[in-house]
């Protein structure tokens, strides 16, 4: 699977932004055959349903989990230089092509069976970062999980050497480890993560500490050496100090895979950018950031294309992305006027913008989907692998929201997929899972779906990470397990029974290939 | 059920309280010691004293410790850049600059809450020690090696001529030089003879070649001992805790005030034995408090206990024609949020600076600002910075009506999240968990009813879930200070504008409130400085201080019952003492000069 400097250079030239830098990524290296896993999470969510989802024409159906499900090929109507398969999920013709849709699904209907607002650790299962709105979110919190993000990362399977950076972090409070990787009953911590270009920049070519050069041994193992010294002595230490002095040799082990790694690594360090992204663009509360679509993008578009040049040489196979901004010019308090109202159809008081709350936030997830994502895609799309594929294809690319079509709502949260994870996902579908024979609400109903762990334990999966490595005690996808009690037009029994619990294991209907 | 359970209790009482509510000095409203103030406008005596401390010392008790304390990203700075300015006394500036790269790789802390809590927290709770972490901080020890030997001028002034000249013979010599120089500054405390010869071995055969010396400092500079504070302790005092040595302590007082690895004079204390001494202990911590570094600290403390950070940005709605007309002539600019921010913390400086109480600190309604932006908004001239300030306009009572407690980025002000903060940051109280499927939405101006009118539609009709905690926890505190706007201006009628900008209607603001400033209190307040006055009268203020205080110290949430007695000294400083006398008692604790070290 190695492709050819012509190749990566002819791919690498598409991308903007960071021409300079990537123009200089000397590629003569193999691209890694693994996959790669790229996580965008979002928050607020609450696009109604017609925003977010294709229309349905005469899907096919089939019964699965007591229910009957729904399946129809992803189609982009093209018109005046737009391809749209929604309102949301369009884009200029020219890049959202039939070609990328074919890649790509649309899955509605993945629910958490209970209530679980404002929170940023579902996305990639730790369902217990949440502010502890409502009794259900306060239960959870006492449920930790490490993420499916380090459960790859720390899968021997999913790296089988040592890598540069286990996985990019690219924003606060969605990523969460074990604090020692070998005590499984260690505390769950989150992950730091940055959404700083140039800190992104140097952990993954870093400035002279990694390419080594020297014709001394490196110094991390006179370090390491310091503390199985002190690890060694009398001094006086108790229990807990030594296991976080061993944690620590552990983060240096880790460090001297890497340092190892690098004198193997075939890239060649390019070129550092003379300003990060929010040099050039700016940052949350910076100048008009907030309030301006387009230097979020370019801001953004930064961070993918250090993916792309992460991946391409071979440094990571793991981004996860928090988003800093909401891509709309809406002037006001945008979580209370915007996503709080999202049922309202007056615009909202604050804020200039005439429309309603709804369409900002469908226009400024529609701004996510092409300029973030869309970005993404198409740039691993253009990244051949010598084998008549592309990067895309041995990638599975997520983006998830916070909440389902209302805000707050745990109902079919939206899950958009690019990729097939190197042949594992069947792609260029819209499916929904929803059982359409029990609802709640009533202008943009409520209907209880699949469950999100099961989703969650087939992306583990797809990426090869043993179930070993995460198996659940109670049910065979990922994450805990709970249900609040009832609803308020059905029973916890009717819409998540434990038969449905038990189809955890399995793959999704219809994305297996 | 499970949100009904956690309202109930605070309900019933809030419910009987609204019935009878009397204003303040009225008959039968109890006693007090009169020592609180009145109202902004001259208003009422407080009849009520202080309440009792919340903290049961019964039985003294050593509290949990955390283990290996990790330094705080700003302890970590300030401990690599002394030991650069230790190494390089000429050229630190230059190799500091060379290594802000790798210096800007070390994460920042998260804001963490102690368990249960749901708001506020502080960042030397983050005690996770992650890749990234660990990472950073060998890139930073690898280019301070690098920096320190990249030139035989700098080779020469890390060790001398010895390093560069043509005698190898000395060479042994003169690493071990540098080693006895700089190893106890890395360690904080005298080499052991294993730890020299570690050092000095680390450079193999060739001693003074800077590779190998970049190698020496590299290793110094990750050493457990420098990355944590490593406190293995001296005498036993009981089942496995022992008193810190006087190097131990060293560290901790001065990360504890100065967020900085022990000055000369410290580790001289600490050599001579004078740290281990009552009297020269306390000369210590007056000291350290004394000092300017220990600034960075308080202010860091005071900023986020009061979750200054929370406030949006200011700017984000200006071109808004609502919020234009609303602003009038103070469109906010960028820089007037920090200003709101030093604001407080300059009271803070010169309350501390100036023998005054946490008592005193509520009640201070001088002003502060040497902003013109901020002080135009407080109708007020400029302070010069350094001659005594002036009082605020009348109108001002104290803490709660600095602009930083009022503020927000729209146009309206929000009684209920002024209440919270209030409820929950500055009385310690818990807020209820919010119920299922709740929409916070901001309260959208009304053409012609007060923002505080508005509010008590949404949120305290008889019978809904929402009153209960509203109507009597939250709107309340926040009702009191209705008198002024979301720019922090003072009003006494709000001016209402439609969505274009044309003035609606002004009705007049209402800042009489059952306040509750005591759970039990029913009392009708009459505006912030009644409130200002109570919250100072009541010492609940100086309890909530401690327990803030206590986590930041001891970098944990507080163990109701092991810790009691340290929160009650610490609660006793408060309520009795100076600012200063507060900000010391952590250090004056068994719990701070000893640690629990289990096996």
């Amino acid at each position: 699977m190695a492709l050819s400097r012509r190749q990566i250079l002819a791919a690498l030239s598409t991308m903007p932004g960071w021409s300079s830098l990537l123009s200089r990524v000397a590629v003569a290296q193999s691209v890694p055959t693994p996959k790669f896993y790229v996580h965008f999470c979002t928050t607020h969510g609450a696009v109604w349903r017609d925003n977010m989802f294709p229309a349905q024409a005469s899907p096919e159906t089939r019964s699965y989990g007591g229910r009957t499900i729904r399946r129809q090929p992803l189609q982009v109507a093209v018109a005046n230089g737009r391809a749209a398969l929604s309102p949301v999920l369009s884009g200029a013709s020219g890049v959202f092509t039939q070609r990328l849709a074919s890649k790509m699904n649309v899955i509605q209907g993945l629910d958490w069976p209970f209530y679980l607002a404002h929170h940023t650790g579902g996305h990639l299962g730790n369902i217990a970062r949440n502010d502890g709105n409502g009794g259900d979110g306060l239960l959870v919190q006492a449920h930790p999980r490490v993420t499916i993000d380090q459960l790859m990362a720390r899968s021997p399977e999913f790296y089988p050497q040592a890598v540069r950076q286990r996985v990019l972090t690219m924003g606060s409070r969605i990523s969460y480890e074990r604090a020692d990787q070998n005590d499984p009953q260690s505390a769950i911590q989150e992950v730091a993560g940055s959404r700083d270009s140039s800190v992104w920049y140097d952990r993954l070519f870093p400035p002279g500490t990694m390419t080594g050069g020297t014709q001394r041994p490196a110094a991390v193992n006179r370090v390491k050496e310091d503390y199985a010294r002190l690890l060694a002595s009398s001094r006086r230490l108790s229990g807990a100090d030594r296991a976080r002095l061993e944690q620590h040799v552990q983060r240096l082990d880790e460090l001297k895979g890497k340092l190892d790694a690098s004198t193997a690594t075939a890239c060649t360090q390019p070129g550092k950018p003379a300003q990060s992204n929010r040099q050039q663009f700016g940052a949350p509360y910076v100048g008009d950031y907030d309030v301006n679509p387009g230097k979020q993008i370019g801001s953004s578009q930064m961070l993918n294309d250090l993916i792309v040049a992460a991946f391409t040489c071979g440094l990571s196979r793991v981004a996860v992305l928090a988003s800093d901004s909401n891509f709309t010019t809406f002037t006001g308090d945008y979580h209370q006027s915007v996503a709080h109202r999202a049922d309202q159809l007056a615009p909202a008081p604050d804020g200039a913008d005439p429309l309603d709350p709804q369409h900002v936030l469908a226009g400024g997830n529609q701004q996510f989907f092409e300029g973030v994502m869309l970005d993404l895609v198409a740039k691993l799309d253009a990244t051949s692998d010598g084998q008549g594929g592309t990067l895309l294809d041995h990638s599975l690319v997520v983006w998830s929201q916070e909440s389902g079509n209302h805000t707050h709502s745990n109902f079919s949260t939206p899950v958009i997929t690019f990729g097939g994870a190197g042949g594992y996902f069947s792609t260029g579908h819209y499916v929904d899972y929803r059982n359409l024979s029990l609802g709640t609400g009533s202008t943009e109903k409520d209907y209880p779906g699949l469950l999100m762990h099961q989703w969650l334990g087939m992306s583990l999966r797809a990426m090869g990470v043993p179930h070993a490595q995460w198996a659940e005690s109670d049910h065979g996808g990922y994450s805990y397990r709970y249900a609040k009690a009832n609803w308020t037009s059905f029973t916890t029994e009717q819409a998540y029974p434990d038969s449905l619990w038990a189809l955890n294991g399995d793959d999704l209907p219809w994305l297996k290939r | 059920m499970r949100r009904l359970l956690l309202c109930v209790p605070l309900l019933l009482s809030c419910e009987g309280a609204i019935v009878g509510a009397k204003p303040l000095g009225s008959a039968g409203a109890g006693g007090g010691d009169g020592t609180a103030g009145g109202d902004g406008a001259g208003g009422a005596t407080q009849p009520l004293g202080a309440t009792p401390s919340p903290f049961d010392c019964t039985t003294a008790a050593a509290g949990p410790e955390l283990p290996l304390r990790r330094l705080s990203h700003t302890e970590y700075r300030n401990t690599v850049t002394a030991f650069v300015r230790a190494a390089l006394p000429s050229s630190a500036d230059a190799a500091l600059t060379a290594m802000s790269d790798v210096l800007t790789q070390v994460p920042d802390d998260s804001l963490v809450r102690p368990a249960g809590e749901a708001h506020g927290g502080f960042t030397r709770l983050d005690q996770s020690a992650q890749q990234a972490t660990v990472e950073a901080a060998y890139g930073v020890s690898v280019a301070l090696g690098q920096q320190a030997t990249s030139s035989a001028q700098r080779l020469r002034e890390l060790m001398g001529t010895c390093a560069t000249d043509a005698d190898t013979g000395n060479d042994a010599a003169c690493l071990g030089a540098l080693v006895d120089r700089l190893g106890p500054l890395a360690l904080r405390r005298p080499l052991s003879a294993d730890d020299r010869a570690f050092f000095i071995e680390t450079a193999g055969t060739t001693p003074v070649d800077p590779a190998a010396v970049a190698d020496v400092l590299t290793v110094m500079t990750s050493s457990p001992g420098f990355l944590y504070q490593l406190e293995s302790g001296a005498a036993a005092l009981g089942a496995d805790v022992y008193a810190l040595d006087a190097y131990e302590l060293a560290a901790r007082l001065s990360y504890q005030y100065w967020q900085a690895p022990p000055d000369d004079a410290l580790l001289a204390a600490a050599a001579s034995g004078a740290l281990l001494e009552a009297d020269g202990y306390r000369a210590q911590v007056t000291r350290l408090l004394a000092d300017a570094r220990a600034q960075p600290m308080i202010d860091e403390l005071f900023r986020q206990w009061f979750r200054l950070d929370e406030l949006g940005s200011l700017t984000s709605r200006v071109g808004n024609p609502q919020y234009d007309a609303f602003a009038g002539a103070n469109v906010p600019t960028a820089t007037l949020r920090e200003s709101m921010f030093q604001d407080v913390l300059t009271a803070v400086r010169w309350n501390v600076q100036h023998q005054g109480s946490l008592d005193a600190l509520l009640t201070d309604a001088r002003q502060f600002t040497t902003d013109p932006e901020l002080a135009a908004l407080y109708d007020a001239p400029v302070w010069d910075g350094t001659s005594e300030p002036t009082r605020l306009p009348e109108a001002r009572a104290g803490l709660i009506t600095r602009a930083a407690f009022l503020a927000n980025d729209s146009a309206n002000t929000r009684p209920v999240m002024k209440g919270v903060r209030l409820r929950n940051a500055l009385l310690c109280d818990p807020i209820p968990t919010p119920p299922p499927n709740l929409m916070i939405t901001t309260p959208e101006l009304s053409p012609d009813s007060t923002t505080r009118q508005v509010v008590a539609n949404l949120t305290e009709q008889p019978g809904t879930s929402c009153a209960g905690c509203h109507a009597a926890l939250l709107n309340p505190l926040g009702y009191v200070t209705e008198g002024f706007d979301a720019l922090g201006r003072a009003r006494t009628h709000q001016q209402l504008f439609a969505s274009d900008g044309t003035p609606t209607a002004a009705p007049a603001v209402d800042t009489t409130a059952v306040a509750r400033v005591d759970l039990t209190d029913d009392h009708l307040y009459q505006g912030p400085g009644d409130v200002t006055a109570r919250l100072a009268a009541s010492k609940r203020v100086d309890s909530c201080f401690a327990r803030q205080y206590f986590r930041f110290t001891f970098r944990r949430g507080e163990d109701a019952s092991a810790d009691a007695c340290a929160l009650r000294a610490m609660d006793d400083a408060a309520r009795q003492g100076s600012l200063l006398d507060a900000l010391a008692a952590p250090a004056l604790l068994d719990s701070f000069k000893n640690r629990r070290i289990t096996p």
